[in-house]
């Protein structure tokens, strides 16, 4: 089967420059650009130590926590989604922790709250943190939460701070959320509204490993001696990736091409394709945009270029979109995934 | 140049250059297609206008080449001048055959915003040394050979068909447009310098009746066309023009009228001669010997008045006759004025013959002297007038002999475009002659009876017979020298004259039917009655 224009686009852009006519360049860069490729490229080879295949995974993992930006991996259980997240942060050397989400957790136990103590013979409030106070959060079926809860912890994704008691108490720098979610087991689940999925920089499917990643897996795991993970990068590295990626130029067209994709996912939207119209009852908002053009300036710099191309936006378009679509009933009764829904109009605008 | 100075050439300068060679190479490319789609549609028109002659026996006009070449050079030029190849396009175009990833693109609308900062000089730089590497020639020229081979084999079948002779039909026809225009020149031509010359002519009493600026227009709507029908029928219709015209001119009434007072003349011995002009329609001369019956004797004289007033009252009586008969025939009780807001004609008759009753009157009882000539001058002013208007009756029958002779010349018109033995104009208006001639004869359109003997037969439609064995002799008798002869001449004019008035009498149109067969029947009658008495 021929591949879609959009897969060629990841294929392409995931991959460093392989044009025959063109010579790779030797030229490493200033030293901000070299400390780009350095620390990704060692991020990248240190969770392949422990995580087996995923590549596409882990770099887009990698692409939003360097754009700080929260991820949501929706995968069947054993897939190693909770060891990626741990691997990353330990290879961040980031302060990481995790909450398994259940239907009786409650605000207070993520975000942390007041308790009694006694400090010089008084006894005295004190703030007690709760487990969202750290870098790298893993929020384990955060689908199997009461809507309430749900809420604490997506407000503290959007403000990065806790408000417990009328004091304001500030999280940590860099701060990451990778939430997880099973497909399966939709009974006694708290699907995530629409307007919290936007908070979700990537949403990532991690599918099942392929053959020769399963024996791997056996391999690693089920020897005597685990790979060990070394912290290879900091939150600074992390903090100063993002304040490169940023100044990547885009120049006007490829950013128009960029609004005109977005706009495309509206029914409304005179480019809009017949499945759009059919299909959904809203596109995506321009947080989805954002989101598309901070991954898109991370793609071309792991591409080795200093500008966004479209591949860039084609590349990234999937992961930052589909979980900002809404499907209309048609849509849902017809079973259209919002991923063809993005590859239609991928297809359609150029 | 050398490596040191190409590195020395800023980023900006070389992706540029390397942008407008790939700009250069689609516009050669562009062109090429464009040359080639014109080339086909040239060579498609073309193939069609030559089979379009071919078909109908036509030889393909050479020109018809040159008009494909220079459309075939305008076309290509208009192609390749509108929506030429932008350096955006050929960015773009750069940018995905060799797979820069908008790098030209993003470095262009960089430089149009004037773009600066370190990612923007890494990005120029990078690119530049892409683009160094790079051959703007690489991107393909495919020429577009199912169209070239599709123009080149209609251009070869029109090049074919150039060849290809006009058939024996188109050639016959071409030769009878061809001798159609020239025929058509040279009648357009004769019928100015004829009309022309009629206009020229014109007397003074015909410049009345003249429409000379209606005639030049007739004359100006003829064309100088090849088309025989065409010409033709213009030709017919400038003869039914002039016939309409001519017959404008007709006073039908009028001649009917003058034929009658020419036959109540003629039944008088002294203005015979005058009712005969009048007959012939010799209104000219006629108008002239009534001019003679003027009164000119002083009332004084009234023994010279008188005599002089008998003539001319024997002739007014007589056209009086003419114009009440003629207005019974007709139905108009009392016409009073013509169209033209003088007295008709028989207004006029009527007039003379009142006005020389009253002279008469006035003489008779010896009245005023002045009366008297006041009654003479209205006299002399009825006849001139009487007069005046015979002359321009005259003068319209003039005109309208000369607009049918001219109708008549385009009438011969238009079997000389037809008669492929007259080889000019004049040869064909003067049948039967040796060729030349510049101007149509001019003939009458009425017979012209010959001068009656009066001994003969004047050619009556009812012949009457009168007693067998009595009339005119095979043989003729003259009047001897002296004594007294034994027949006499005059008595067979007498008899002849009286068989002449008779059968005038039964053609006359006023006569009832039955008194004419009366009048058969009594002469049939006294024919058998000569039979019983010859032995």
């Amino acid at each position: 089967m021929d591949k879609t224009h959009t897969e060629t686009a990841m294929h392409c852009s995931n991959q460093q420059s392989t044009n025959p006519m063109i010579q790779p360049s030797t030229d490493p860069g200033p030293p901000r650009v070299a400390h780009f490729h350095e620390t990704f490229g060692k991020l990248r080879a240190e969770i392949s130590k422990f995580i087996v295949g995923q590549k596409d995974i882990i770099d887009q993992v990698l692409t939003a926590v360097v754009c700080g930006g929260h991820v949501l991996l929706e995968g069947v259980p054993g897939l190693g989604k909770t060891a990626l997240v741990n691997t990353l942060a330990k290879a961040l050397h980031l302060k990481f922790q995790r909450i398994q989400f259940t239907p009786d957790l409650l605000p207070a136990d993520i975000v942390g709250t007041q308790i009694l103590a006694e400090r010089d013979g008084r006894k005295v409030f004190e703030f007690q943190p709760g487990p969202v106070f750290c870098n790298v959060l893993l929020a384990d079926e955060i689908n199997r939460a009461t809507p309430k809860t749900q809420s604490a912890l997506l407000e503290t994704m959007q403000e990065k701070s806790v408000t417990v008691a009328g004091k304001t108490h500030l999280l940590g720098i860099p701060f990451f959320v990778l939430a997880t979610q099973n497909p399966i087991e939709q009974d006694g689940t708290y699907p995530l509204p629409e307007a919290q999925l936007d908070r979700f920089f990537f949403k990532l499917f991690v599918p099942v490993p392929g053959h020769a990643d399963f024996v791997e897996i056996l391999n690693r795991t089920g020897g005597v001696v685990l790979p060990e993970i070394q912290a290879v990068a900091s939150g600074d590295d992390m903090l100063q990736m993002g304040t490169l990626v940023r100044e990547v130029p885009v120049e006007a067209s490829i950013q128009d091409y960029l609004v005109r994709v977005v706009r495309a996912t509206h029914p409304s939207d005179a480019n809009a394709t017949d499945r759009v119209k059919k299909s959904v009852r809203h596109g995506s908002s321009p947080r989805g945009a954002q989101a598309i053009l901070a991954a898109a300036r991370v793609q071309a710099m792991l591409d080795d270029r200093y500008h966004v191309a479209r591949e860039d936006i084609v590349a990234t378009a999937i992961p930052a979109l589909r979980h900002r679509i809404l499907l209309s009933f048609e849509g849902e009764a017809e079973g259209v995934s919002t991923d063809e829904v993005i590859r239609d109009v991928l297809d359609r605008i150029h | 140049m050398g490596l040191d100075g190409f590195a020395e050439m800023s980023a900006e300068t070389r992706i540029t250059s390397f942008v407008e060679g790939v700009r250069s190479r689609l516009e050669r490319v562009r062109g090429a297609r464009v040359g080639s789609l014109a080339f086909f549609t040239v060579a498609l028109a073309l193939a069609l206008w030559c089979l379009g002659w071919v078909i109908r026996g036509y030889a393909v006009p050479r020109g018809s080449y040159a008009v494909a070449a220079l459309a075939f050079a305008l076309l290509t030029l208009v192609g390749v001048l509108v929506r030429r190849t932008t350096r955006d396009r050929a960015a773009r175009v750069a940018d995905e055959h060799f797979g820069l990833k908008d790098a030209l693109v993003s470095f262009l609308g960089f430089a149009r915003e004037h773009q600066t900062g370190e990612l923007y000089q890494l990005d120029a730089d990078q690119t530049a040394s892409r683009v160094d590497q790079l051959d703007a020639t690489a991107i393909p020229f495919p020429w577009p050979k199912r169209i070239l081979g599709a123009a080149v084999v209609l251009m070869l079948a029109a090049a074919v068909m150039a060849f290809r002779s006009p058939s024996p039909a188109v050639l016959e026809k071409l030769a009878t447009e061809e001798e159609t225009t020239r025929k058509t020149t040279e009648i357009n031509k004769e019928l100015e310098e004829q009309v022309e010359e009629m206009l020229k002519q014109a007397t003074e009493e015909e410049k009345t009746l003249l429409q000379p600026q209606e005639w030049r227009q007739w004359l100006k709507e003829l064309e100088q066309t090849k088309d025989r029908k065409e010409a033709m029928r213009q030709y017919a219709e400038l003869e039914q023009k002039l016939q309409e015209a001519a017959q404008k001119l007709n006073p039908r009434e009028q001649e009917q009228l003058l034929a009658k007072a020419g036959e109540e003349l003629q039944q008088d011995a002294e203005n015979r001669e005058t009712g005969r002009k009048l007959e012939e329609k010799n209104y000219r001369e006629a108008a002239a010997d009534l001019k003679k019956l003027q009164l000119q004797s002083h009332p004084s004289k009234p023994n010279e008045a008188r005599k002089e007033l008998a003539r001319l009252k024997s002739a007014a009586q007589r056209l009086s006759s003419a114009a009440r008969s003629f207005r019974q025939r007709s139905g108009k009780q009392s016409q009073g004025q013509g169209s033209s807001g003088s007295p008709s004609l028989d207004q006029q008759m009527m007039d003379l013959d009142q006005a020389a009753q009253q002279y008469d009157k006035s003489l008779q009882s010896q009245s005023d002297p002045k009366q008297c000539q006041q009654c003479q001058s209205q006299c002399n002013s009825s006849l001139n007038q009487l007069c005046q208007s015979l002359c321009k009756s005259a003068c319209q029958r003039d005109l309208m002999k000369k607009l049918l002779a001219l109708s008549k010349c385009a009438g011969k018109c238009q079997g000389y475009l037809g008669n492929k033995q007259c080889q000019s104009l004049g040869q064909c208006l003067k049948p039967g002659q040796s060729p030349g001639g510049k101007q149509a004869g001019s003939g009458t359109v009425e017979s012209r009876r010959s001068e009656t003997e009066l001994t003969r037969d004047n050619g009556n439609r009812d012949q009457l017979q009168g007693i067998k064995g009595q009339g005119p002799s095979q043989t003729t008798s003259e009047l001897a020298d002296s004594g007294s002869g034994a027949a006499s001449h005059r008595s067979a004019i007498s008899q002849r004259e009286w068989k002449r008035q008779v059968e005038s009498f039964i053609q006359r149109e006023d006569v009832p039917t039955e008194v004419k067969a009366g009048v058969k029947e009594y002469f049939n009658g006294i024919q058998g009655v000569g039979e019983q008495k010859r032995p």
